[in-house]
Order: structure tokens, then C-alpha cells, then sequence
């Protein structure tokens, strides 16, 4: 019974997101809709596979700027989380510093960061720091602050060192909170990298968006946005065996699974 | 003894100038000087020229290595030149005038296309055949394309009232779509660039109207570097110059194979006819002033050019002459 009502959903949702494509598919056929406005999605994929060489080719370009300034913004944002949470006026001058540069559109400061970096990996990987950084920050001072003052009080019961205390009481409860914010900023990585790639690049999947602009290869910008919302969602996914991996003992709370 | 240690010494001595003087033979032999040309956008026809002059080893035979990179905008270009990050810069010289009358120490070394060869476009049933036709159209234009400079001063020109044209203002790449889908009239195009993709795709010969066909013009492409640059090397950009006029010579006396030569440096794949039309307009706009190599810059051709830049407001002061150009190595 359990195993119909699961084949009925996904059925229902596969029939769902085949009707879509269907209806787009006809739709610019019946509307006869110029190939460079909105391509169907049968010559999307057609030129997916066909330009799959130089997609993956620069997609390689574009995931190694994404991990890397997503590396950066981990490196960077998880220690200062670390001493935000013990040092109220570290607290008070890295928000100085944060909160405003979290207001500022990166498209704005992208353009600066390659004037002073040039066109290679850097700017990008900068890019995609700034903006993946402030959700890592934010969600690792949550996790490192949610710990119950009772643990607190039995660590130091037990003569736990402060490195003790942090290692086996503060991070094992803000992990949770932590991947919550590296979930986040996967996402945020993707997205700063192809901002770079827009400014300033000669390769990469925000390059190959910009050529195919410029040159009507609309079904080749498709192709590139599809690329880079699956390299997102492989990323995150990614992120999620990780986070199990890191904590086999968590069970996140589902609203249909009560007690689970 | 003491006569075999002095002997050894001179021996000694003697080797080393030998090679201290095989090195200076190298140096003056030149080991290849190495120069970026940036362009100041993605690959297109317009940069055929240069590729046939890289391929046919025209820059190897000037003691050049040259490496050809792609841009992002010619303001991003020119601002890394003036930071020292870029050695010459190919692009359109109107933004190193903008760029100079800012202050920034930029200076034109080679201009190839003495009339910018830039028109409005219509569909074929819309007519443009002369600037009256711009009354009542709607043509849909970038802050900071050339025609944004050049369009106040043409309407005053030919005496249209300019709330007679509606003209929006819009992303780049919307233009042209808004363009296709016919929701606006007018678009402006480089000839040698955006027409003939343009055309292939839409399947149909728009309507043409040239800006140098009615009196206006400014310059088009052409080599830009730093002060600093044009002081410390001014022989590798004199023969950077010479090696792609050869190489301009070639593409003019053969298309077909300068789009051949071309065609492998595109990561994404274009069209050959296409890329000939390009290389074909390119090279028809590529034209030496009487008496004069190609590249030279005539001192009459830049007043006009700043006059028009204040005149539309483009820029705000205008420097002495020979802070935007120099003919010194073409000459």
C-alpha cells in the first residue's frame, strides 16, 4: 500500500514536469516562436549533448572557481564565527565590518575586484567568497551559540579544557546550524562565480552565457543555465552526504515523521 | 705557482666576458618580447587580422610573442592598462578619449578604422533610408555605446526634433532581442560585427542608415597602451603595429583564409559565411589615410572626434592632442 501511494507521487510529479515541457515545446511551435527567443526544450537538449565537449570543459572552469572561493569563505567565515561567539568585541568589530559589506551588491564590487585581480581565477573565486561568506558566518555563530547551558555546566563538571569544551561540546551541536549555512552558501559560491565570469573571463560557464547572448545562440544559453543550476544542485548534494557522513547520530525533525 | 694562478685568473676572466658578452648578442638579438593584446570583448570577425598575424608568424618574425586575450568591455581594459595590468589594449579608441579626458594616462598608437563603422537598422518594411526617417521610430540604445554619443549631435544635424525619436534606454543584450521581436524600430550595429549574425538569424537584409553616410563619424578600432608602455617599449609596439598590418593586408587580400585561420580560435563555434562577412567589413573599414600608412591618425579626425564627445556631454574637458594619440610609430 505504502510502496502505490509512493509510485502514485512520483508518477504525479514526473507527469507534472512532462506536461510543462510538453506544453512548451508545442506551445512555441504552435506560436512559431523564433529559435533565438525561446528555443523548444527538444533543441536545448539536442544542443546539449551535441555541445557537450565545450560545456563540460568550461563547467570544469566554473566548479573550480566555485570550490574554491566556497573553500575560502568556509576557511574564513567558520573561524570568525568562532570568535565572535568568544570575544564580544571581536563580535562587535567583525559585524562592523560584515553587515555592511552583506548590504552591498557583489555585481557592484565585482567590477573592482577585476581591476585589482585581472580576468583568471582569483576575481572569481573572490567573488564567489563574498558572497557565499555571510550566510557561513551567521549560521556558524547560531550553531555555536545553541548549545544548552546544561551541557555547558556538565562539561566543566567533568574538568573539560576550553578546547575540550569546544571540540566535543560547542561544534558537535553547531554542526547542524553549520551545514544549514554551507547549504546556503554552496548555492551563493555558484552564483558569485558566474557574477565574476560576467564582469571579467575568458572561459567558464558565465562566459559561455555571455557569448551566446551576444550572439543569439539562445539554445546554447539554455544549455549553460542548465549546466549551471545541475552543477548547483550536484554541489549541494554533495554537501548533504557530507553533513551525513559528519553526523551520523542527526536526525532532523520532519513534520510527517513525528518522534522520527 | 704563482705564474699558473695568474694564468688561471686571465683564463678565468676571459670566460666569463665571453659569456657575459654571448649574452649581451642574445639580448641584442632579441629574445622574444612578450606583449597581450586584451581585446575589449569576446571573440569576433573584427579580430581576424590579428589572428592571420599570430598564425602566418608575422609577429614571431617581428622578435614578438604575442598572446591574444579576450575582454570584458573596453573600460574595464582601459582601467587595467592604467593600472599597469594591461600592455596594449585593442578596442574602440572613442573610450580611450573618454578614458584620457579623465585622466587616465592612456594614448591611441594605431588607429585602423578612421570612420567607426556603426548604422541604425530597421526591418525591411520599416523605411530608413534617410535621418528623417528617425521621426516617430523607437530605437532602443546602451549607456555607453557609441551611438549614445553620436545621436544628439546627428539629430541636430539634419534638424529633427529629438522628442520626435522616443529613445529608450536598455541592457545590451535586451536591445537586440526587443529589436528581433520588433518592439522597438531602431537598433544600432557595428557592420562589421552584430549585421551579418543578425541577418543570418532573422533570415532578412534590414534597412541600413550610416552614421558616416550623413556627416557624422568618429574613429572606429585601433590600438591603445599606457604612457608607461609607449615610454619603455616604444620598438616592440612599433613592430606589433608593422607585424598586423601585415596581417590586415592578408585578411583584405583573403578572406576566406583569414576566416579559416580564425575559425580555431573560437571556443564557440560561428557560422563560416558569417565570419567572412565580418572579416570582409572589417577590412573594407580598415583604410589608410592618403599619404599615410594604415594606422596613422590624422590631427583633424581628433578635434572632430573631442568636439562631438562635448558636444554630446561624453566628455567634460578636452586635453592637449598629444594626450589622446601619437603617429610616432607609424610613421
Amino acid at each position: 500500500m505504502r510502496a502505490w501511494r509512493w509510485l502514485a507521487e512520483q508518477a504525479l510529479v514526473g507527469g507534472i514536469v512532462v506536461a510543462v515541457f510538453l506544453g512548451w515545446e508545442l506551445g512555441v511551435a504552435a506560436l512559431r516562436v523564433p529559435p533565438f527567443i525561446l528555443p523548444p526544450p527538444s533543441q536545448i537538449v539536442r544542443h546539449l549533448i551535441s555541445a557537450r565537449g565545450l560545456l563540460l570543459e568550461h563547467t570544469w572552469v566554473t566548479v573550480t572557481e566555485v570550490l574554491a572561493g566556497f573553500g575560502l569563505a568556509v576557511a574564513v567565515g567558520v573561524p570568525l564565527a568562532v570568535g565572535i561567539v568568544y570575544s564580544r568585541i571581536f563580535e562587535k568589530v567583525a559585524y562592523t565590518f560584515i553587515v555592511p559589506l552583506q548590504t552591498i551588491p557583489k555585481v557592484a564590487l565585482a567590477p573592482l575586484v577585476v581591476l585589482w585581480f585581472g580576468y583568471g581565477l582569483l576575481p572569481k573565486m573572490l567573488v564567489a567568497c563574498l558572497i557565499a561568506f555571510f550566510p557561513i558566518v551567521i549560521a556558524s555563530v547560531v550553531g555555536f551559540r545553541t548549545i544548552e547551558q546544561e551541557m555547558l555546566y556538565l562539561a566543566r563538571s567533568l574538568d573539560a579544557s576550553e578546547s575540550q569544551m569546544f571540540l566535543k561540546f560547542r561544534l558537535p551541536c553547531a554542526l547542524p546550524s553549520i551545514f544549514g549555512g554551507l547549504k546556503v552558501g554552496i548555492g551563493q559560491a555558484v552564483i558569485g562565480a558566474v557574477v565574476g565570469e560576467f564582469i571579467a573571463a575568458e572561459r567558464g560557464l558565465g562566459y559561455l552565457q555571455i557569448v551566446s547572448s551576444s550572439r543569439l545562440e539562445t539554445s546554447l544559453l539554455f544549455g549553460a543555465v542548465a549546466v549551471i543550476s545541475m552543477v548547483g544542485l550536484g554541489l549541494f548534494s554533495l554537501l548533504v552526504v557530507l553533513e551525513r557522513l559528519a553526523m551520523p547520530w542527526y536526525q532532523p525533525a520532519h513534520p510527517e515523521r513525528p518522534g522520527a | 705557482m704563482m705564474m699558473t694562478r695568474r694564468l688561471m685568473l686571465i683564463g678565468l676572466s676571459a670566460i666569463l666576458a665571453a659569456s657575459l658578452a654571448s649574452v649581451d648578442i642574445a639580448a641584442a638579438q632579441g629574445a622574444p618580447a612578450e606583449v597581450t593584446v586584451r581585446f575589449t570583448w569576446k571573440l569576433k570577425g573584427e579580430y581576424a587580422p590579428l589572428y592571420v598575424a599570430l598564425e602566418k608568424g608575422y609577429y614571431s618574425a617581428a622578435g614578438l610573442t604575442v598572446r591574444l586575450a579576450e575582454g570584458s568591455g573596453a573600460k574595464t581594459a582601459l582601467r587595467q592598462l592604467a593600472a599597469g595590468q594591461e600592455q596594449v589594449v585593442w578596442g574602440p579608441v572613442v573610450n580611450a578619449a573618454q578614458s584620457v579626458s579623465a585622466g587616465v594616462p592612456a594614448r591611441v598608437i594605431a588607429l585602423y578604422q578612421p570612420k567607426v563603422p556603426i548604422a541604425l537598422i530597421a526591418h525591411p518594411d520599416t523605411p530608413l533610408r534617410t535621418p528623417k526617417d528617425l521621426e516617430g521610430k523607437k530605437l532602443a540604445y546602451s549607456a555607453g555605446e557609441t551611438v549614445a554619443d553620436l545621436m544628439d549631435p546627428f539629430l541636430r544635424m539634419h534638424k529633427i526634433d529629438r522628442t520626435k525619436l522616443n529613445l529608450i534606454q536598455m541592457d545590451t543584450g535586451a536591445r537586440v532581442t526587443q529589436f528581433m521581436t520588433r518592439r522597438v524600430d531602431l537598433i544600432s550595429v557595428f557592420t562589421n560585427n552584430d549585421l551579418p549574425e543578425l541577418e543570418k538569424k532573422a533570415g532578412v537584409k534590414f534597412n541600413l542608415l550610416r552614421f558616416s553616410d550623413f556627416g557624422l563619424s568618429v574613429p572606429g578600432a585601433g590600438f591603445m597602451t599606457s604612457e608607461q608602455q609607449l615610454k619603455e617599449r616604444p620598438d616592440v609596439l612599433r613592430r606589433l603595429i608593422q607585424a598586423t598590418n601585415q596581417g590586415f593586408e592578408d585578411a583584405r587580400r583573403n578572406p576566406e583564409e583569414a576566416a579559416t585561420i580564425m575559425l580555431k580560435a573560437f571556443k564557440v563555434p560561428v557560422e563560416r559565411d558569417v565570419l567572412i562577412q565580418q572579416i570582409r567589413a572589417t577590412v573594407e573599414a580598415a583604410v589608410a589615410p592618403p599619404g599615410h600608412p594604415l594606422g596613422w591618425q590624422s590631427e583633424e579626425m581628433w578635434k572632430t572626434t573631442l568636439d562631438l564627445l562635448i558636444e554630446s556631454g561624453s566628455i567634460k574637458e578636452k586635453r592637449p592632442l598629444a594626450e589622446y594619440y601619437t603617429n610616432t610609430l607609424v610613421e
